[in-house]
């Protein structure tokens, strides 16, 4: 008993030295971050690879990151959907452990709380297919079930966390001193309390918890929230989520079997609705002819023996994008400008000839020099680039506030339109070029963009 | 306490906070994922949706029912037929509702002789090149005299065979001769070198009983047969002509497809076992889509891996073993990188959870061992063990391997070592574990490559920070408990030996690459032969070609 005490004493006493440790740590960063720059970092790394964590000021987009991965409130995709259950589920697991002893139950809850609370006030919803700030929300009509019940939570929630988002603005930003030494405390703090919730189990399972948690900080600290970087987390996770409820299944209580009973029925409601979505082929249809088939055509004729690879090609890339790259291949030697696209896949030798440029980095420092598109193109092909993949939806990628790769993009299609040095070899845009009344379709970039056609590809050879 | 007031109330809170979380949750999920409700509103399956169910339903409840009549059916092969069967029929409405939008033409039955032979071609490539790699594991479990878990055996040595067959690639890409014929030979001696062993795993996959636990409801028969058809009908996706993906287009396929063209490594990338895999689809067999159904294999090993933590360390009944493998392979980002986006994460997914697996019947032997040897007092027979655990060294290899596949392995990399020293000190070597790991990373500045390290302007001073709590904790364990210090030490340094001799030949061909430049950069990410920018650069050859131009033209 005594060594229990002595045990605890000294286990304690160490998480009072390591938390009072880094809160000096962040007291001391505090007074420095009125420093905080406010000079915004226009690179790839913060289009490409930042916005799957999201834009919002730095602490809240670490605290709002388990939130954000589940409900994908920055990057919208079947790609980096990992379901609801383990942020519905898990916390409740771990709540139960608490469910006699109120002094760990009740912070734990608003713990919870505060965190979902973060998360929603800095989020944002999804209305009539689009997503929108949770304060235009009232600007939108046609709201309706489920949203109109969210969105009813959401803006109270907002006004709850207005004052406490305030005073977090005020100690972080885009960039801060604060954030580092804060989650450093919050993930040993955490840690402790997991140590406490897990205690009574077996060695192994406490080891495997352990890991869990600490490749999900990890996660949270190094991947900027990109999901398949923390594919052992979900493994893992439904491992434990399932664990916790064979074992709250078995209790008694009338509390342990409540819970067990809805989080079935939960688990159960979302295997019959992800079958159905995995039948979809996991996009997201309109008003289109797209729902009636189960995947792409292309692939069924290919393997039913009706089709070659060429129709398969020109079913996914209409326009000529089949012979375009018939002949790039002529020969092996000329450089390729590529922004976007997956057609390097079919040039050969393209980890020799490919220029990658996917958010135009590179055409915007060369843009700023040359400013005369002709120029621009000769200088090109004087250094060998013959010719150009460019990739239509570049923009779309776009979630920073200052829609920097927009801008670039929409400058990178100034000096493709109407360069007497570029010639168009394939595109699967359509548009109609007539001017009166009697529609003139043509595949080509520029002009009147036919409804649902508005393509993905363009392929241009320098002269 | 239990029945007082205070408690009830207690309680109430609980369950009502419970029931708002969990459905609130829910309903914010749907709300932002409106194609699940949308896909519901056009769905076009109904049919073969509820065909699919209700058949997986109906078998279930009759396999518990008459299990003596089904126990001569339950084989592997009786599995695929059920899977293949309902693969055949999805193909056959989907081809159906395609005539229907786009006059495809109705399906003959040359046309569905066509798709199973593809099917049963790519299943029959992708089952020798997996015997293959089993055949080399167990050899190398067997010289090594290591043991594992009846049900977690063959999945293991599957998975140390596939680094061994990669290794085997790497090796040979270096003097740039993969090629079939180079490769068929090496595969068929080493199923034909271990062909007892090779032909129980096929007969085991295929023939043997499966053995149906009492346990087994009906539930766990539906989680099973429903899985089968999802891997069929991913398997089904996988017969394309090429990847669909941005990724695997761009890179994850693209790296089989220049391995192929260049009949060796390709320079350049970082390091890329789970491609070097996926190309023994195109080198052996010249067939994507066997390329692109090893990328899609990743996700299906990654559930008999998953499975027996279920069993083993949880000891949960086989129901539930299967109802965590259903979940994990419906979730549409695995889904995604199963049919839509061939990439590497499930493979590498697959080797982290054969790490945890071996370090789990590590553990096991570690605490027999620590019991035994406190009993006996035996510290020299304690210390000659240490050097040499073979766990550890198996565990290292595939560590050193899967950072091969991926550099964010380096979580799982330190993830280990904490489980050690958790394992032999308790709750403060975690920590101690865990703020050096912090530390190291802070100061090679891995958080800069996610871009955010730009953003903690007190990164610099933080490391420190955790480096001296790191020490803190050292000191204190050394004082508290020295001997197990000096173990987890010997333990992490013969770990990390191992983890880096996989790693070394991939620094090595990077440094190679790189023109024998040692830069970190260089050394992790290569250098590729890909055109590069300069603006200098280009302004300076703009100038010497409008020179060339002005000659030719004087």
């Amino acid at each position: 008993m005594g060594r229990i005490i002595t045990k605890n004493y000294s286990f304690i006493k160490s998480l009072f030295f390591l938390a009072g440790f880094l809160s000096i740590l962040s007291t001391c960063t505090i007074a420095n971050a009125q420093e905080k720059k406010e000079e915004v970092v226009q690179n790839s790394v913060r289009e490409e690879i930042q916005r799957y964590m999201g834009y919002e000021p730095l602490l809240q987009r670490y605290l709002s990151l388990p939130y954000d991965t589940s409900m994908n409130s920055n990057v919208q995709g079947a790609f980096v959907d990992i379901s609801y259950l383990s942020l519905a589920i898990l916390p409740i697991i771990f709540l139960l452990g608490f469910k006699s002893k109120p002094s760990l139950g009740i912070p734990f809850m608003l713990l919870l709380l505060f965190f979902i609370g973060i998360s929603i006030s800095n989020g944002s919803l999804f209305t009539n297919y689009g997503v929108v700030n949770i304060d235009q929300i009232n600007e939108r009509t046609e709201v309706n079930m489920p949203e109109g019940f969210v969105a009813n939570v959401y803006q109270r929630i907002q006004s709850i966390c207005a004052p406490m988002n305030k005073a977090i603005n005020s100690i972080s930003g885009e960039n801060d001193h604060i954030t580092y030494p804060l989650l450093m405390l919050i993930f040993v703090l955490s840690y402790f309390l997991i140590a406490r919730r897990i205690q009574h189990l077996p060695e192994r399972q406490k080891m495997l918890i352990n890991f869990t948690f600490f490749f999900s900080f990890m996660w949270v600290l190094l991947t900027a929230g990109i999901v398949w970087y923390g594919y052992p987390i979900i493994a893992l996770g439904f491992l434990l989520i399932i664990a916790g409820l064979s074992k709250i299944h078995n209790q008694t209580d009338w509390l342990s079997k409540g819970i067990a009973y809805l989080s079935f029925g939960v688990i159960g409601l979302y295997l019959l609705s992800s079958f159905l979505y995995r039948y979809s082929n996991y996009q997201t249809y309109v008003g289109d002819v797209a729902p009636k088939v189960l995947y792409d055509i292309g692939e069924m004729n290919y393997q039913a023996g009706k089709s070659n690879r060429k129709q398969v090609f020109d079913g996914f890339f209409q326009g000529g994008g089949w012979d375009a790259i018939q002949r790039i291949n002529q020969e092996d030697q000329s450089l390729v400008y590529r922004i976007g696209t997956v057609f390097p896949y079919f040039i050969k030798k393209n980890d020799r000839r490919v220029l990658l440029d996917n958010q135009l980095g590179i055409f915007f420092q060369l843009n700023r020099k040359y400013q005369n598109k002709g120029l621009l193109a000769k200088i090109l092909k004087a250094n060998g680039y013959k010719y150009i993949l460019v990739d239509l939806n570049t923009h779309t990628i776009d979630k920073t506030p200052e829609q920097t790769l927009k801008k670039k993009f929409i400058d990178f299609l100034e000096f493709c339109n109407a360069n007497p040095s570029l010639r168009l070899m394939a595109t699967n845009r359509m548009v109609n070029l007539s001017t009166n009344q009697t529609p003139n379709f043509q595949f080509r970039v520029f002009g009147n963009i036919v409804e649902g056609r508005h393509g993905s590809y363009a392929i241009y050879e320098i002269l | 306490m239990e029945n007082s007031i205070s408690s009830k109330v207690y309680k109430t809170v609980l369950f009502i906070f419970s029931i708002c979380w969990i459905s609130f949750i829910s309903l914010d999920y749907f709300q932002k994922h409106p194609g699940y409700l949308m896909n519901a509103k056009v769905f076009n399956f109904w049919g073969l949706y509820a065909a699919v169910i209700l058949i997986c339903i109906a078998l279930s409840i009759l396999v518990i029912k008459y299990k003596s009549k089904f126990i001569k059916f339950s084989r592997g092969i009786s599995l695929y037929l059920f899977s293949l069967f309902l693969v055949c029929i999805t193909f056959i409405s989907a081809t159906n509702a395609a005539d229907e939008v786009a006059n495809t033409g109705t399906l003959n039955i040359e046309n569905l002789a066509s798709f199973i032979f593809l099917f049963l071609k790519v299943s029959a490539f992708l089952l020798i090149i997996l015997c293959c790699c089993y055949a080399t594991g167990n050899l190398f479990t067997k010289s090594l005299k290591v043991e594992f878990s009846k049900n977690s055996k063959r999945i293991i040595e599957l998975g140390i065979g596939i680094m061994l067959l990669v290794m085997i690639c790497f090796v040979l890409g270096i003097f740039k001769v993969l090629y079939a014929f180079v490769l068929w030979p090496i595969v068929l001696f080493l199923i034909g070198f271990n062909w007892r062993n090779s032909l129980d795993f096929i007969k085991t996959l295929f023939w043997d009983p499966l053995k149906i636990s009492k346990k087994m409801n009906p539930f766990g028969v539906f989680c099973l047969l429903f899985l089968t058809y999802l891997v069929g009908i991913n398997l089904m996706q996988n017969l394309t002509p090429w990847p669909k993906g941005w990724d695997s287009l761009s890179l994850y396929v693209n790296l089989p497809n220049l391995i192929q063209e260049y009949h060796g490594l390709v320079k350049g990338f970082q390091p890329y076992n789970w491609s070097l895999f996926m190309s023994l689809g195109a080198l052996l067999f010249n067939s994507i889509e066997t390329t692109l159904s090893l990328s899609f294999a990743g996700g299906i090993l990654c559930l008999f891996a998953l499975y027996p933590l279920a069993k083993n360390v949880f000891k949960l009944d086989i129901n539930y073993s299967l109802l965590i493998c259903l979940l994990f392979y419906l979730i549409p980002t695995v889904s995604f990188q199963s049919f839509l986006e061939q990439k590497v994460d499930l493979g590498l997914l697959f080797i982290i959870l054969i790490i945890i697996n071996i370090l789990m019947k590590w553990s096991l032997g570690a605490s027999q061992k620590k019991a035994e040897i406190n009993q006996k007092n035996e510290q020299i027979e304690e210390a000659k063990t240490l050097f040499f655990d073979k766990y550890l060294v198996i565990a290292g290899l595939l560590t050193g391997f899967a950072f091969g596949i991926k550099l964010t392995t380096l979580f799982t990399y330190f993830g280990v070592i904490a489980m050690i020293w958790f394992l032999n000190m308790g709750s403060l070597a975690f920590i101690c574990v865990s703020l050096m790991s912090l530390f190291g990373i802070l100061l090679v500045k891995l958080d800069d490559m996610s871009g955010m390290r730009a953003h903690h302007l007190s990164s610099n001073l933080v490391q420190w920070f955790l480096l001296a709590g790191g020490i803190g904790f050292l000191v204190y364990l050394f004082m508290k408990h020295r001997k197990q210090l000096i173990k987890s030490l010997m333990q992490t340094v013969v770990y990390s030996l191992f983890f880096g001799l996989m790693v070394i030949p991939w620094l090595g061909k990077n440094f190679v690459d790189a023109g024998n430049k040692i830069s970190f950069n260089y050394l992790l990410n290569g250098k590729s032969n890909a055109p590069t920018f300069d603006l200098n650069r280009f302004e300076q050859k703009w100038q010497e070609n409008n020179n060339t131009n002005g000659q030719n033209n004087h």
